[in-house]
């Protein structure tokens, strides 16, 4: 049996235990998935009043749609789904807008590599602060792609968008991400 | 290589995966200054993010969670289901025996002296009694077992 299908019948287990009222069994769900649960929340929300508020709904949101799961895909992207609706729902709620600033047509600045070690160095402040700045839906798809390690296809099973899509707004996320910080050390350079 | 310098996407392209971009993006990489740049930042940013320390949740999300959720009502058995079936049938038919017999209950009641009462009513008592004893000492011990 491959590692992939003994990891699918271990969720079956857990997911089945849940149902049967083995009530317990459902915290070990949220220990394998809180860091992703996590990631989404806190890259979509910033105040940090709501997250814990919205994190306990995700949560209660799972248990009682477990019986829907059908094991069509990883029940960490199930979740990471069900994360990521909510807090899209906790936004439009507050009118804020997902993937605003967005300018395909805009041209980039060309800038040289600053000094390796320098650029390091300053790169980590300055790449918080700019994620930040990100419209929601970039800065999850990009900490999804490059820090939790999803994949093109998980990404577009968790926010619901054909892969074609996640894969373009990943590539403009990408390119802003990347002007914004060089013009951001570019200022501070002068 | 490629006259033109190669766009933003090629250059991601090459700096997600070196092998499988292409040999013209390698090729123009590999000769043009400017464009290696580009892909210097792109791979230093990725690099950067993948560094990021991950947010944690700083409150006991399991334990919250778990007290917060709905009890388990736990769907009913097909014993169970026999058992309720059962019960309701035969109140149901001791209801309208009762109602049909109304009045010859009244007169054998009333034909019975207090002495014959007293002799069924002190035995009946005593074994109801016995009985639930018997279920708060079953119980008792249950609990036990679990904790």
């Amino acid at each position: 049996m491959s590692l992939n299908n003994e990891k699918k019948q271990a969720e079956k287990t857990l997911v089945n235990s849940v149902i049967q009222g083995n009530t317990p069994a459902f915290g070990m769900i949220i220990k394998h998935t809180e860091g992703l649960v996590a990631q989404i929340v806190f890259r979509m929300l910033r105040n940090t009043e709501d997250r814990k508020d919205i994190v306990q709904e995700i949560y209660l949101k799972v248990f009682k749609n477990l019986r829907e799961f059908k094991f069509q895909s990883k029940l960490s992207t199930w979740i990471a789904r069900i994360a990521y609706n909510t807090c899209v729902n906790h936004l439009e709620k507050q009118s804020l807008v997902l993937d605003d600033s967005i300018n395909p047509a805009q041209t980039a600045p060309q800038y040289s590599v600053p000094e390796e070690h320098i650029f390091r160095r300053e790169l980590s402040i300055i790449l918080n602060v700019e994620i930040e700045k990100l419209p929601p839906l970039y800065r999850t798809m990009i900490i999804l792609y490059h820090h939790e390690n999803l994949g093109y296809i998980d990404i577009a099973q968790v926010t619901g968008l054909p892969v074609g899509t996640v894969k373009s707004y990943l590539f403009r996320a990408r390119k802003k991400l990347k002007e914004n910080i060089l013009a951001q050390y570019k200022q501070e350079e002068l | 290589m490629t006259p033109i310098h190669l766009s933003d996407t090629e250059i991601q392209l090459y700096s997600l995966d070196k092998d499988n971009c292409g040999l013209n993006i390698t090729e123009h990489i590999a000769q043009c200054e400017s464009c290696a740049t580009r892909a210097k930042n792109y791979t230093l940013l990725f690099s950067a993010v993948e560094d990021m320390p991950k947010p944690v949740i700083d409150f006991d999300i399991t334990a919250m969670i778990l007290a917060a959720l709905p009890e388990h009502k736990k769907s009913p058995t097909l014993s169970d289901r026999l058992v309720y079936f059962v019960s309701f049938a035969g109140m149901s038919l001791l209801g309208i025996l009762a109602w049909f017999l109304q009045k010859d209950l009244s007169r054998i009641f009333d034909s019975v002296t207090s002495m014959i009462m007293y002799v069924l009513l002190i035995p009946i008592v005593g074994i109801l009694m016995w009985e639930c004893y018997d279920l708060y000492e079953k119980y008792k011990k249950q609990m036990n077992v679990l904790n």
